[in-house]
């Protein structure tokens, strides 16, 4: 109870004006939408946010992302959907350059329009099929001339159902040692992944929140942007509740699966949905008046607080408030 | 006297090798070549008219093999086909490690994930890379030598690999033991700034890097590494050595 007046406390400082949600663990778990998310989401579109949903996705473009959300009966507009593929299409425009897309076939549809003939760029997500030696030959000498190198994200691996299986990560890094240059990573957890979701909104990191389900990429990743972080108990939440001794998972959040190796390993789906169910229920939100003041604060603050069912707050407000900082 | 120390991979100058040969000077071919067998290797520079033999070759798949018998290790190959044969003595069922060398085709996603997954799954992952080059130059252009596929592994699984090869100091080390000679007494020539020349380098050895196989002009600003002088070709190096063996 100290724990979450404190946050109130601290969210009064400053008005929260857009609220960016995460896919995969948070919003839906593989084809299931977490239990409560629809009702969570109606709620928060009454109050007077900006919604951002965002994603590290390498291979589903915002189409097919709209597809499967809308038919878990979530109310969501494209131009919501942020994901890495979105940010990396930015970086190109901004650069002005053609890339040479090492990309899943079903991310291109996010790419259309870009001119990719004669490349001067190099774009890399989770593509096996193009991580043969010829086509990475043919990434390595563009890059050697002189081409920026850039990578939706650099996750070490991801599991698949027969086992582990390389990420984009190890790619990237063998092209940054052959080249002797660094890539650009437009994906969580970079910081530029999270202002560049800001973009159109007009809002400032401080005036925003992010909601997900891993602590590092989410929660850090916001936090490190300037933005607040709510860490979700459902997907991949770890129950490791130090976020510096968290195993550092580093596969791909949430696209390929959502369940990484990790020590609160959920494998099927049965299992999650028993492991969701026995979360203990949100206390109900005790009135606020004069602690906060400002209505429109305490409307909005509340519908954050009652979008997930299980919200463990690992922002720096925790912190403070076990050094003591709250009375 | 001097010995010399060559690195094999340039073009072939017949003239200027026979006179090497015929001087005082010794004579050790230390290659990363690990796309083929010392033998296989060996023949077709015979075939080019080069006077050279198997035991006068350092390679770093026999070193690897020696290696892998010290220490009880039962490899699984992601290498040349061609450099298969080098390791036909050892032991590779139940593979307790992984030998990474200049694949070229066979960095399939496939291979690769192979690798990964036996290093993944080992509670004392060992990856022996032989040697950490980053490119190299064929006819058809410059490809991705075994140092980038090396550190794609090395980042999956978060461990560091062991080099086998240039630019290892141990590898410079055991050629030099083979000819008996002290590092002051040794000069390098080679084309890669990193492997050949900084590694020699290192080793208390001097250097000469030539502009040919896989040089490029930037190479000339290497931050960190300094040739003891640079020549257009083999037969430049040669005549300087010459030259300074003579005053």
């Amino acid at each position: 109870m100290a724990q979450q007046i404190c946050l109130w406390r601290m969210a009064a400082r400053r008005a929260l004006k857009a609220v960016l949600v995460d896919l995969s663990g948070t919003l839906h778990v593989e084809d299931s939408a977490v239990p409560g998310a629809q009702e969570a989401l109606k709620r928060l579109r009454g109050a007077p946010v900006t919604v951002r949903f965002v994603t590290n996705t390498t291979k589903e473009c915002k189409r097919d992302l709209l597809e499967r959300l809308t038919k878990l009966g979530f109310d969501i507009a494209e131009n919501e959907i942020f994901t890495s593929l979105t940010a990396a299409r930015n970086l190109l425009e901004q650069k002005q350059v053609r890339p040479l897309l090492l990309v899943d076939d079903k991310a291109l549809p996010d790419f259309t329009g870009i001119a990719t003939h004669d490349p001067n760029a190099v774009v890399v997500g989770l593509a096996p099929e193009h991580f043969n030696y010829e086509m990475m030959n043919k990434a390595f000498r563009l890059i050697l001339d002189g081409a920026p190198l850039i990578a939706i994200h650099k996750a070490r691996y991801f599991k698949k159902k027969n086992g582990l299986a390389l990420g984009p990560g190890p790619f990237v890094t063998g092209l940054e040692y052959a080249t002797g240059t660094e890539a650009t990573v437009v994906g969580k957890p970079e910081k530029t992944f999270f202002l560049e979701a800001l973009r159109g909104t007009d809002c400032a990191p401080e005036e925003a929140v992010m909601i997900g389900d891993d602590c590092r990429d989410d929660v850090g990743g916001a936090q490190n942007a300037g933005m607040r972080g709510i860490l979700v108990r459902t997907g991949k939440y770890v129950m490791d509740r130090s976020c510096r001794e968290t195993v550092v998972h580093q596969s791909c959040p949430g696209y390929d699966s959502p369940h990484a190796p990790d020590r609160a390993q959920v494998g099927s789906e049965p299992r999650a949905s028993s492991r969701l169910l026995q979360m203990p229920a949100v206390p109900a939100v005790q009135s606020t008046q004069g602690l906060l003041g400002d209505p429109e604060r305490i409307v909005t603050e509340q519908l954050v607080w009652g979008l997930i069912q299980q919200v463990d707050f690992l922002s720096c407000g925790l912190a403070a408030c076990q050094a003591g900082d709250c009375d | 006297c001097a010995q010399l120390l060559i690195c094999v991979k340039l073009t072939p100058l017949l003239l200027l090798y026979n006179r090497i040969k015929a001087s005082s000077l010794k004579l050790r071919f230390c290659t990363n070549e690990t796309q083929a067998t010392r033998e296989k290797f060996v023949k077709k520079l015979q075939g080019l008219g080069f006077d050279i033999s198997v035991d006068e070759v350092t390679a770093p798949a026999p070193a690897a093999c020696r290696v892998l018998k010290e220490r009880n290790l039962r490899p699984h190959l992601l290498v040349h086909n061609d450099v298969v044969p080098e390791f036909a003595e050892i032991d590779k069922a139940n593979p307790n490690c992984v030998v990474i060398g200049d694949a070229a085709d066979n960095f399939s996603y496939a291979n690769l994930n192979e690798a990964f997954r036996i290093l993944i799954g080992l509670e004392n992952p060992v990856l022996i890379s032989l040697g950490r080059g980053r490119y190299y130059k064929e006819t058809d252009g410059l490809k991705l030598d075994v140092g980038a596929y090396m550190k794609a592994l090395e980042y999956a699984c978060d461990i560091q690999a062991e080099v086998v090869g240039k630019p290892a100091k141990m590898f410079f080390e055991s050629a030099l033991a083979e000819l008996g000679v002290q590092p002051q007494q040794a000069i390098m020539i080679g084309d890669d700034i990193v492997n050949d020349v900084g590694g020699a380098q290192q080793c208390g050895m001097r250097a000469l890097q030539v502009r040919t196989g896989k040089y490029r002009p930037g190479d000339e600003n290497h931050p960190r590494v300094k040739p003891d002088a640079y020549v257009n070709n083999l037969a430049e190096a040669v005549d300087l050595i010459l030259q300074q063996l003579h005053e």
